[in-house]
């Protein structure tokens, strides 16, 4: 048994305060086994109930990708890099792919693009549904919670069928896809999905976000203006949420996205409120733009590029140079920078997480004066993904 | 704010909501409606035709060219020399494996595939858990099992290297591994007594 | 004339000492001695370039020197700026001037650059702050290039897998 005291010794070596601070401030662990941080720590200096200063602490989610992604060919990396962003895999594949393929200067089939399109709107959903389930959690509201994990069953089937897994799916890979498309009822299926949940997004209002508790709960907490969220380079919803009218689709446009019309969200307030109401316009926009891929249907042609370097995969080698792809993931702006010295692995990868702008300082300034009940539906509104930040 | 660039905002109204006393209970009426969830081990649960499972390899069409090796990022297999055999085979450690099947894709004669089976579940023995570290069957070897658990119930190990695969139905399966590694394990010996 | 050649020659006008070049649609590169980083990227947050989204090192070992990538977005021209900048990557001498005054977030990516390749950039208060590594591998700079991460693997874990000496093509 170790004493107290014995306890007390070695938290003040390794520079913690355990003890009161003094009469009325404490210090408070938050994580990083609360369910609401995922696996991502904030030391918090409480007094009473409220928020004197919160400092993040990440790292324990650590497994050194960029490293590893260094010793590894040019394709096994998607296998890899997709471990980054738990609830889209799909985006770290798509940027790190894209930025190969302009390496590579490849000019990906039209009906790969389409794919990868309908991938990355699909994960853009089950993300979004994800999020809901998260914010139910936090705010009490467990039915809605439940409600969205179940609808996103719906759509780990389907990313079954095309891609062959459900939550990793290693599918989109330099140069296209891994696999077509299985069937016309596939498409079919994912017609009946898309309608499925959009008639089911009334019930998401209803019980969540025109609940009366959610309003009262969101409202005005974690305020942040345009000039503060741009100087903390955040991005996303977020940013949306502050009156920024900026979409990675609309401004860097990629892929399908030039060719489809949708609307983004741009609120005043800044608050969780308005982050929480611009994340669930978007998913009704993202039904919508699967709605009119589905309409357009996939052209035809290789899902592939036909290159003959392509045969001897584990030697296939990219020319010299560095490229940078972002896209717009649920979180923000998702980036992904790659430099090649002509050998058959990447010289360096880095992979830009948007949380590591939400989840360190931002998150920081925002905590401050907040309740302690409250910390989790703060952390939640910034949609904060603590693998982005320790990659 | 963005220069030349025209981008559609969706109008304010559309996007806040209005708090509501009523609207929450609306969602009682759910109480009379069917589950939409499976009830596990009741119900049995739909997997895909090509979901990435277990791995399936044809001993013959097999040219032991180390492309899966090569390619694997986790470096689960393992060129296996057998008796009997022209050229190794891939030995697949599913202690690592990260189902990615790369390897499959690779494969320039096809001879690797993979089959929907994909528990990786024992029963608290440790003499399962060498199950998981196999050479992969054939194809209609491993296919005719359908719960999707891996084939086989036990590998014996025999006298001098010889193994034994017994499959759940009580097929067994033969060989001899002489070693592992890219060049044959006789080659190796010598170049061991010439150092020597 | 495209909006990034206009930016570039801007931009240039009033940094006669950096180069410049666009890249591609939407991505132009400048580069910029490291003494002058800082006059540099407050010109950039003067012409709209609003935020950063990352600082990228690349260990370049057989220059011995470290390329530093400061990486700009703006929301303005939507035009995303690369600015390199080249240090010595020697342990004394990998030494920058912060910039978080200007782009605040550049905090968050200069302690991530201090822990993982060893750049120290001076007026960041919160360098010697744990970030992400444990205190056991503090100082050791885990993704330079000459990191010797088989041996550290053998003496931290212990382990001698049969991948460790037979093959020349490691993969960890």
């Amino acid at each position: 048994m170790v004493s107290q005291s014995e306890l007390v010794k070695e938290a003040r070596e390794n520079g913690m305060e355990l003890l009161p601070l003094d009469k009325d401030t404490y210090e408070l662990f938050f994580g990083p086994q609360h369910m609401a941080t995922e696996n991502f720590s904030i030391i918090l200096k409480m007094d009473g109930h409220r928020v004197v200063k919160a400092i993040a602490n990440p790292g324990f989610l650590h497994r050194g990708f960029e490293k590893l992604a260094e010793f590894r060919p040019w394709y096994t990396n998607i296998a890899l890099l997709l471990r980054i962003c738990v609830p889209e895999p799909d985006v770290p594949e798509a940027i790190y792919s894209m930025a190969v393929d302009e390496l590579m200067g490849w000019e990906v089939p039209e009906r790969a693009q389409w794919i990868r399109t309908v991938v990355l709107e699909m994960a853009r959903v089950s993300s979004y549904l994800f999020w809901t389930m998260g914010l139910g959690f936090k705010l009490g509201v467990y039915t809605a919670g439940q409600w969205a994990a179940a609808y996103r069953e719906r759509l780990m089937a389907l990313f079954e069928e095309l891609t062959g897994a459900r939550v990793y799916h290693i599918y989109t890979i330099p140069g296209g896809v891994r696999r077509d498309i299985p069937s016309d009822k596939w498409l079919r299926q994912l017609k009946d999905t898309v309608e499925y949940i959009k008639d089911k997004l009334k019930d998401f209002d209803n019980v969540l976000f025109e609940n009366y508790i959610t309003h009262r709960r969101m409202e005005g907490i974690g305020v942040m203006d345009k000039k503060f969220a741009l100087d903390e380079g955040v991005t996303g919803p977020n940013l949306r949420a502050t009156g920024v009218a900026a979409d990675v689709r609309k401004l860097d446009p990629y892929l399908f996205y030039p060719e489809l019309d949708f609307e983004i969200p741009v609120l005043k307030e800044g608050d969780a409120l308005a982050r929480a109401l611009v994340r669930r316009f978007e998913l009704e926009q993202d039904l919508y733009i699967l709605e009119q891929l589905l309409e357009m249907g996939p052209p035809s042609g290789a899902y592939k590029v036909q290159d003959p370097r392509l045969k001897a995969l584990p030697r296939f080698k990219v020319p010299a140079g560095e490229a940078y792809a972002h896209v717009e993931a649920t979180m923000g702006d998702f980036g992904a920078y790659v430099v090649s010295d002509g050998g058959s692995k990447p010289y360096r990868v880095q992979i830009r997480g948007p949380s590591i702008a939400h989840g360190i300082r931002v998150l920081e300034q925002l905590l401050v004066g907040a309740r302690i009940a409250d910390v989790p539906v703060i952390l939640m509104s910034l949609g904060n993904c603590p693998p982005d930040i320790d990659r | 704010m963005i220069m030349g660039m025209k981008i559609k905002v969706a109008p304010e109204e559309e996007v806040k909501k209005r708090p509501s006393f009523i609207k929450p209970w609306m969602s009682l009426k759910y109480l009379f409606k069917k589950p939409v969830t499976i009830k596990i081990p009741y119900e049995p649960t739909q997997i895909a035709e090509n979901y990435r499972g277990f791995h399936t390899l044809n001993w013959k069409t097999c040219i032991g060219c180390n492309m899966c090796g090569q390619i694997c990022p986790a470096r689960a297999i393992e060129m296996t020399w057998i008796e009997g055999e022209k050229r190794p085979h891939p030995k697949v450690d599913y202690g690592r494996c990260t189902f990615c099947q790369f390897c499959v894709d690779v494969c320039p004669t096809n001879a690797l595939g993979f089959v929907s089976n994909y528990m990786l579940t024992t029963v608290w023995k440790d003499e399962e858990l060498e199950l998981f570290d196999w050479v992969p069957l054939p194809e209609e070897k491993v296919k005719k099992f359908t719960d999707y658990r891996h084939p086989l119930a036990k590998i014996e190990k025999l006298e001098d290297g010889k193994v034994r695969y017994v499959l759940r139905d009580g097929e067994t399966v033969e060989f001899k591994i002489l070693g592992y590694g890219l060049k044959p394990p006789k080659l190796q010996q010598k170049k061991e007594e010439k150092k020597a | 004339m495209a909006k990034e050649e206009v930016i570039v020659q801007k931009v240039l006008e009033k940094a006669p000492y950096a180069e410049g070049k666009v890249k591609r649609e939407r991505r132009i590169e400048f580069k910029v001695p490291a003494d002058r980083i800082r006059e540099f990227l407050m010109i950039m947050k003067e012409n709209n370039f609003e935020s950063m989204m990352q600082i990228t090192v690349v260990d370049w070992l057989k220059d011995g020197e470290f390329e530093l990538v400061y990486q700009l977005w703006s929301y303005t021209y939507a035009v995303h700026a690369f600015v390199k900048t080249r240090i010595p990557r020697d342990l004394d001498k990998a030494r920058m001037p912060t910039v978080k005054d200007i782009y605040p977030v550049a905090e968050t990516y200069e302690r991530d650059a201090h822990d993982f390749y060893g750049v120290y950039f001076e007026g960041n208060e919160k360098m010697e702050m744990p970030w992400i590594l444990d205190d056991a591998e503090q100082g050791l700079f885990p993704h330079r290039k000459d990191f010797d991460w088989l041996g550290y693997t053998k003496r931290k874990y212990k382990i001698l897998d049969r991948f460790d000496e037979d093959k020349d093509n490691y993969v960890i």
